[in-house]
């Protein structure tokens, strides 16, 4: 009997280890390519276009936020060659060394981006980072039950609603907190407490008046669920394509600008193939199909003068330079996030 | 001191029932189980870096954390959430259980399985199904509308009455089943008996068949509770991700702070509540075990 359950422990560990090690090594072929990206990023028509060219295939996972990805990494998800970190993210994956260098000489279509985005705050100089697209956070409402106020629309019309049981905020405390404090006409990146105390107070009762918090506000607002969204303009040009009343607003205080950007995981054992894979994708005519779909802004000067009308003079899309004279990246804030976590809990609680 | 090492004793008895096969089943259960658990209880005494990293400091700072009024008003909040949805299960469930466990033949069966269909859907697409049934241009409002039963939508989404739907939708079946198999041990010849002496329908179920089943009613009642009180994706999605709940204040430490040690705190200490329930259980057991055999 003592040997048997022996055997069967031995059996069994053996079986569990062993299984490990045959679905990890599985899913390490030569020639793949692993890229971590964002849902309905890239067209498949695309991808099979690099492969075609290239002969290298490429397995695409996805993360639905800065955060998951970092969390995936820390924990030991190896094997990823290529990774689409925001900008925030990125300076705080490069303070933890997780990021490898990135070696212009083997992305020669790096010429055809804007110079303004090769020296943007969070990596001047593309060190260890290329932006691929970029977009803004801002304020969706459907024209037809909302009226839009002569003076503009302002952070206010989002947490002032003047429709609250139609209204949703981003779930996402960075993004709440800097409307806020823009709001209140104070720096989005604020690392003093008290104004930051103060930008809770008004959160609180902004949870009140808002129906929901959500990140995923396009369905809501196309069902007819909501008429006023904090909204990403990525999401918010697609449900404006789908209901030509729904337009997209950048606050007069000014709104958050983000980018997507091309990485290299330090431990991705494929180096050489993901700087291919960039350098494909700065190519404009591979890229035209990706940012017209999901009505991104792109870095790409060239790439820019090749799209439809339609997008190219879209001030949703491009806002003028005045506009963006007030834009604002999120900053990575060191330990004031712990305590944003917390504003942001004792207001959920 | 006796009850331990009946303790101990049980549980070396316990193991040398074990079949041999059964070890695979126990090492997995170590592997995939016991050890995660215990780094988590090892991490929970660990510092988070400024940027994430884990620190090996040894220190009882994320419990001080844990146990700031913000976090307890949570818990609070959650044991809450997860008692009135249980106790609703048990409303909702109990009769259920009780229809099952009487009939015979096909509709016995009939009735498991349809019990159990939704699960062969994906869980969030079940929630996104509910999310679209309650919404003000959702189903059972354009169906109160078109009745005229109510003249503007009832706000049901987005509120707590939307999460307790979600969650007693969600978690019934796994209260349903220990009550029916209970039910359904409970020999009809008590019942007879109970009849024969006397006593009425009323007064056989609440002396004779309730004290019966009441490890069944327990043990569902525990199934459901415990999961419960981790539960984020429905608060979330269906209460509009207004308030926090436990689960999703431990996520958020884990995948958006970064603050792996206080959500590793706030998790032993969860698992310490969920121990804590399920000692109770097995004391009750065994008082009500020992008041049987007196």
């Amino acid at each position: 009997m003592g040997t048997q359950r022996l055997i069967g422990l031995i059996v069994g560990l053996a079986v569990v280890v062993g299984g490990i090690f045959y679905f990890n090594s599985k899913t390490k072929h030569e020639n793949v390519l692993h890229i971590c990206t964002w849902s309905n990023y890239f067209p498949e028509t695309s991808i099979q276009a690099f492969t075609a060219k290239t002969g290298i295939r490429v397995e695409l996972s996805y993360t639905s936020s800065n955060e998951e990805l970092f969390s995936k990494l820390k924990a030991g998800a190896t094997g990823f060659d290529i990774i689409q970190p925001s900008d925030y993210m990125l300076r705080q994956m490069n303070q933890l060394g997780m990021l490898g260098a990135i070696d212009p000489s083997k992305i020669p279509n790096l010429v055809h981006l804007e110079e303004f985005y090769k020296n943007l705050p969070y990596d001047p100089g593309l060190k260890y980072s290329i932006p691929f697209t970029w977009g803004t956070t801002g304020i969706a409402i459907n024209t037809e039950k909302v009226k839009i106020p002569e003076g503009g629309v302002g952070w206010d019309i989002l947490l002032n609603s003047p429709d609250t049981k139609h209204t949703s905020v981003l779930d996402d405390m960075r993004e709440v907190f800097s409307a806020t404090l823009l709001y209140q006409k104070q720096n989005p990146n604020t690392r003093d407490l008290a104004i930051l105390k103060a930008a809770k107070e008004e959160i609180s009762k902004v949870k009140e008046r808002v129906l929901l918090f959500t990140s995923e506000p396009k369905p809501l607002l196309l069902n007819g669920e909501i008429n006023i969204a904090h909204i990403y303009s990525t999401d918010a040009i697609q449900a404006s394509a789908q209901n030509p009343k729904i337009k997209y607003f950048i606050p007069k205080e000014g709104g958050i600008v983000w980018t997507d950007n091309f990485a290299i995981p330090k431990s991705s054992p494929n180096s050489e193939m993901a700087h291919a894979f960039i350098n494909f994708f700065l190519d404009p005519d591979n890229a035209v199909e990706l940012v017209t779909a999901n009505h991104l802004a792109t870095p790409s000067k060239t790439l820019k003068a090749k799209l439809p009308e339609s997008e190219r003079n879209n001030p949703e899309i491009y806002p003028s330079r005045e506009v963006m004279s007030k834009m604002h990246f999120l900053e990575e804030i060191g330990e004031t996030l712990l305590f944003i976590n917390k504003l942001w809990t004792e207001i959920k609680s | 001191m006796s009850y331990l090492k009946d303790k101990s004793d049980s549980l070396q008895t316990a193991a040398k029932t074990i079949p041999a096969s059964a070890w695979f089943f126990m090492s997995w259960l170590v592997l995939m189980t016991l050890i995660p658990f215990f780094i988590i209880v090892g991490m929970s005494f660990l510092e988070r870096t400024e940027f994430g990293n884990i620190r090996f400091h040894f220190n009882f700072d994320n419990y001080l954390v844990t146990f700031n009024v913000v976090y307890l008003k949570v818990l609070l909040k959650t044991l809450w959430l997860a008692l009135i949805a249980t106790a609703s299960c048990l409303v909702v469930g109990f009769p259920v259980a009780y229809y099952l466990a009487k009939q015979a033949g096909p509709m016995k069966q009939m009735g498991l399985i349809l019990l159990f269909i939704p699960f062969w859907t994906n869980f969030i697409l079940r929630i996104y199904g509910i999310v679209s049934l309650l919404g003000n241009n959702g189903l059972l409002n354009q169906m109160l509308l078109h009745y005229q039963i109510v003249d503007s939508p009832v706000r049901i989404l987005y509120t707590r009455v939307g999460v307790y739907i979600g969650l007693i939708y969600n978690y019934l079946p796994f209260l349903v089943v220990p009550v029916y198999s209970a039910l359904e041990k409970l020999d009809p010849t008590l019942r007879e008996a109970s009849f024969d002496l006397g006593a009425g329908r009323i007064q056989t179920f609440f002396k004779v068949v309730i004290p019966n089943i009441k490890e069944g009613v327990f043990v569902g009642s525990l199934f459901v509770f415990i999961p419960m009180l981790g539960e984020y994706v429905i608060p979330d999605l269906l209460g509009g991700a207004k308030e926090a709940f436990l689960g999703k204040v431990m996520v958020d430490q884990f995948f958006t702070m970064q603050n792996w040690p206080l959500g590793s705190a706030m998790a032993t200490l969860l698992s310490v509540i969920m121990l804590f329930a399920l000692i109770l259980q097995n004391r009750w057991k065994k008082n009500s075990g020992e008041a049987h055999a007196a």
